[in-house]
């Protein structure tokens, strides 16, 4: 009798389980690989001195979280390289979530995203290689160099403004538009921004100005607008639908979003503040337990290259809003030309992240 | 008998076990052992808890919960019960639309409800610009206007929960009262009212159950009004960095405090009323048809226009216009986002391929629904006829993924199975779509197992014991007796459990495998990059490829029981014949023969 109930009882659950990693497990590999295309011949690799790497690899694709560029980057890199890679879109704050929810068992072995605060914070916490120099460093811009850390935790790739001054041009003229970030925060109307909890580029904004006047002075600019009515919209999407409709008059609005609303006719212009807008750093990182270094290690070289970066800065989208950082590539002419950002050291931003950012959730709720 | 019904209940008890408890209560653990699925245990204390009554915005989402918990559940219960009350009572035109409109508003997923209302009632919406009513957008987005909009999301719950009490037909009570010479008013509040109470009770728990732990509606109708409710607030603990698990561990565990709460109640007022609303009988109460019509009609009609109409035809409008802002004029309507569902490819993270999407979407909701069922089966088997001794057990284990929100339930099956040791049995079942599966059927078991139960109700057990004492075991009586009685019920059962969980976004944004298309994510993304014209072609397109699919279910699955039924009685009459000549005329070799 006890057999039988052993015997149906875990039959059962093996059933049910076998039967869903039945039916589903075999779609994943050639579901995904091959309806991106992504996938290419292995082995076969053209870059120097690769093949010779590859030895330590296992010769399995090789798993890219992104929240910009991944569709276009990953079928470049696989043609010219020959190595296999998926990569995956996530917003800023979903990659994170999967990183850490994984770190039981990581799945993925490169991160390109924006916010170096984040990725030094999971550098301190033994997420990411380190001492490793890419052969292309020396491709970078002298700006780009002054960013790379001491331990090569990650490679600085390009870097945006996670906000621009814009305003809605049927309700304030050009004149009468905030031109710094100190009249922008004495403004009397209505504005906006994204919430630093949820949208990958509103903490880069918000610690850049705390790390400008110093976190009790933000503290109080911000307390004060908050209290003039600072509204917080989780991401820059609606922040922007929210400015063409009138519902708010100037807003902190992420470059891209404002540049794609300037040149699409909407009533939107922007200014570039003097003293610099809020930088948002997109670097690359290479977990510390991926199993194919040298694929990784390849895909940060291809990041480097010139060539590269000047297919993404040359892309029909608003996703080629950026400084590239390195040396021989041209940026989009539609944009400030003269772009200078605010960025606090990574280590300082990783270092106030949460008290910034629970200062920031608790004052926002009233 | 007895042995074997707790064997199979011991067997569906550990699965949902595994399936659903499991994953929650490893978030919960996160709040006192962080760390405790990356191994590394450390104890840190109950302190975390107590810091929701110093931190604002957790204090804030807690009271947000809550005050629209409340407010939602009286205000859908207040539509819900009046509309069934006012439907089993009497008989008229748009009744059966209002049955087929509920249907709709069950099944349809919250995240594409709120997308119709924020295209409607946005400041950018077609409220304000198409129809110039501007005032719309103050008068919804704040707290009681969300309030109203949730509860014309959610007043279903009640309806079905009030209607299905309705079928206890006691009308001789009031037959009584109105002989005795009571008016009619008299007659609803001093008998009907009272003998519906439980369930009007037990529909409002389930209305603030469903809308304190959705987590689609809120976090859609927040990207236009800031209202931090307890599931957004988790969104946001995890999607920060460092990413904390264990606040939000802390916020699942508020969260799954006041679902017990609530599911007290829901106890208490099930004792005295029937809560298996989902069931495939028809109404038994006798309908009058009234005086007129008219009033009912037009109430009932606006209801729909309200609650269907505002969030379904916006979408409707948005898909056919070129540009939102311009209006439903001729030159601005357009056929294009529909085109464009089929040009797109899986690569362009922002208008993923919607064909790729339906069939995986359609494929996992499909093998879900089936497996669902099954599991439903037994579970309600287990609760009706044995004499299980932890059927609480399997009761609460059955509901409570109805109200631990997805995104919850998310985070957990990534602690349970994306574990190293699982791959050496070949179970690390991350990052694959049998994941998926596993998931969306623990979302759909509550459905699966409600409907089922309705209907195993009207089953006399003596018929199973007579089976049994005929030697019959376990799956024989399962299979021979009760599923022919339930079949309807079962094809029901089968289609909500499909219905609900085409579209389950919460779960797949956790659990999508890298790349695997899936139609939720198709909608949400083309949504969240402004493509407005790209989501909602592909909401009304997918949305009436689910109901077709259903419809036409339904209708093969009634065309095989009435096959079924005359091939069976045509089997008995040749059989009667047969028995007829045999005693008519036949030797009793012949009958052996």
């Amino acid at each position: 009798m006890n057999n039988i109930w052993r015997k149906r009882l875990s039959g059962m659950s093996l059933l049910l389980v076998l039967v869903t990693a039945g039916c589903g497990g075999g779609t994943i590999t050639t579901g995904s690989g091959s309806s991106n295309g992504e996938t290419a011949a292995p082995a076969s690799s053209t870059t120097e001195g690769s093949s010779s790497l590859s030895q330590e690899d296992t010769g399995e694709t090789i798993y890219l979280y992104g929240n910009d560029f991944v569709d276009i980057v990953a079928p470049e890199f696989a043609k010219q390289t020959g190595y296999k890679i998926e990569a995956v879109h996530y917003g800023g704050g979903e990659a994170l979530a999967k990183i850490e929810a994984e770190q039981g068992n990581p799945q993925w072995d490169v991160v390109m995203m924006d916010g170096h605060g984040s990725i030094r914070s999971l550098t301190d916490r033994g997420f990411l290689m380190t001492d490793w120099t890419p052969d292309n460093i020396g491709n970078l811009t002298e700006y780009g160099s002054s960013l790379v850390p001491e331990d090569h935790a990650y490679t600085p790739i390009s870097i945006h403004a996670s906000a621009v001054i814009a305003y809605n041009t049927n309700r304030l003229t050009k004149e009468q538009a905030p031109k710094t970030w100190d009249e922008f925060f004495e403004y009397k109307g209505t504005a906006g921004q994204a919430d630093p909890a949820v949208a990958a580029p509103a903490y880069p904004l918000v610690s850049a100005l705390f790390y400008k006047w110093g976190i009790d002075q933000g503290e109080q600019k911000y307390g004060q607008m908050m209290g003039n009515g600072l509204r917080v919209y989780p991401k820059n999407g609606p922040l922007g639908s929210a400015l063409v409709s009138g519902e708010i008059d100037i807003a902190a609005l992420q470059e891209s979003n404002a540049y794609d609303l300037k040149l699409s006719g909407e009533p939107v212009d922007l200014v570039w503040p003097k003293e610099g807008a809020p930088g948002s750093l997109r670097v690359a990182a290479i977990s510390k337990h991926t199993k194919n270094p040298a694929a990784a290690k390849a895909f940060v070289e291809f990041m480097l290259e010139p060539e590269t970066q000047q297919m993404l800065a040359s892309l029909d989208s608003s996703d080629s809003f950026f400084t590239p950082l390195v040396e021989g590539v041209e940026a989009r002419k539609e944009r400030e030309t003269n772009a200078n950002f605010i960025l606090p050291p990574a280590e300082w931003a990783a270092e106030h992240e949460v008290q910034i950012k629970t200062w920031f959730a608790d004052q926002n709720v009233n | 008998m007895k042995n074997s019904g707790t064997r199979w209940g011991v067997g569906v008890a550990l699965l949902l076990f595994i399936m659903i408890f499991l994953p929650l209560l490893a978030v919960l653990l996160n709040a006192i052992l962080p760390g405790l699925f990356f191994g590394n245990i450390q104890f840190q204390g109950f302190g975390l808890l107590g810091e929701i009554f110093h931190r604002p915005l957790w204090r804030q989402s807690l009271l947000n919960s809550v005050w629209l918990g409340i407010g939602t559940a009286l205000l859908g219960t207040l539509i819900g019960a009046s509309l069934a009350m006012v439907r089993a009572r009497w008989n008229f035109a748009s009744g059966r639309l209002l049955d087929a409109g509920v249907w709709l508003l069950l099944i349809a997923p919250s995240f594409m409800l709120a997308q119709g209302w924020v295209l409607y009632a946005g400041a950018d919406g077609l409220a304000s610009r198409l129809l110039g009513m501007n005032w719309v957008t103050a008068a919804l987005f704040q707290p009681s206007g969300l309030m109203v909009i949730m509860a014309l999301s959610k007043f279903p719950l009640a309806y079905l929960t009030v209607l299905a009490a309705t079928e206890w037909n006691v009308s001789q009570y009031g037959h009584a009262a109105r002989l005795n010479g009571a008016h009619l008013w008299t007659v609803w509040r001093t008998v009907e009212l009272p003998l519906a109470a439980p369930s009007i009770v037990a529909g409002a728990t389930l209305v603030f159950i469903d809308t304190v732990g959705d987590f689609g509606l809120p976090a859609a109708l927040s990207t236009v009004y800031r209202f931090p409710t307890l599931t957004y607030s988790i969104y946001s603990a995890i999607y920060q960095s460092p990413v904390r698990f264990d606040m939000a561990g802390v916020l699942a565990f508020y969260l799954v405090v006041l679902l017990a709460i609530a599911m007290t109640v829901l106890l208490l007022s099930l004792r005295r009323s029937r809560f298996d609303f989902l069931n495939a009988r028809a109404v038994r109460i006798l309908k009058v048809r009234p005086k007129s019509t008219l009033l009912l009609n037009g109430v009932t009609i606006v209801f729909l226009m309200l609650s269907i109409g505002i969030p379904v035809g916006s979408s409707l409008c948005v898909s056919l216009m070129k540009k939102a802002g311009n209006g439903l004029v001729w030159p601005n309507l357009t056929l294009e986002h529909y085109f464009s569902l089929f040009a797109g490819t899986s690569t362009d993270h922002k208008q993923l391929s919607f064909f790729e999407g339906m069939i995986h979407s359609l494929t996992i909701a499909a093998i879900a629904a089936g497996i669902s069922i099954v599991i439903g089966f037994i579970v309600a088997y287990v609760l009706t006829f044995t004499e299980f001794k932890m059927k609480g057990w399997l009761q609460l284990f059955s509901i409570i993924s109805l109200a631990v929100p997805g995104i919850v339930m998310g985070i957990g099956y990534i602690f349970v199975w994306n574990q190293k040791w699982l791959e050496t049995f070949n179970l690390h079942l991350y990052g694959s779509p049998s994941l998926l599966v596993i998931a969306v059927i623990a979302g759909v078991i509550p459905y699966a197992v409600r409907v089922q139960l309705g209907s195993f109700g009207t089953i006399s057990s003596s018929i199973l014991n007579a089976a049994a004492v005929q030697g019959a075991g376990t799956l024989a009586r399962m299979l021979h007796i009760v599923l022919p009685l339930v079949r309807r019920s079962l094809l029901l059962a089968v289609l909500t459990a499909f219905g609900t969980s085409v579209f389950d976004l919460a779960l797949t944004s956790m659990l999508q495998p890298a790349n695997y298309v899936l139609m939720p994510l198709v909608i949400d993304q083309a949504f969240e990059f402004g493509r407005y014209g790209y989501a909602t072609a592909a909401t009304v397109l997918s949305g009436g490829m689910v109901l077709l699919i259903i419809v036409l279910i339904q209708f093969a699955g009634e065309a095989i029981f009435k096959w079924s039924d005359r091939r069976d009685r045509n089997r008995t009459n040749i059989q009667e014949r047969h028995v007829h000549t045999v005693q008519q005329g036949g030797s009793p070799y012949e009958i052996n023969s």
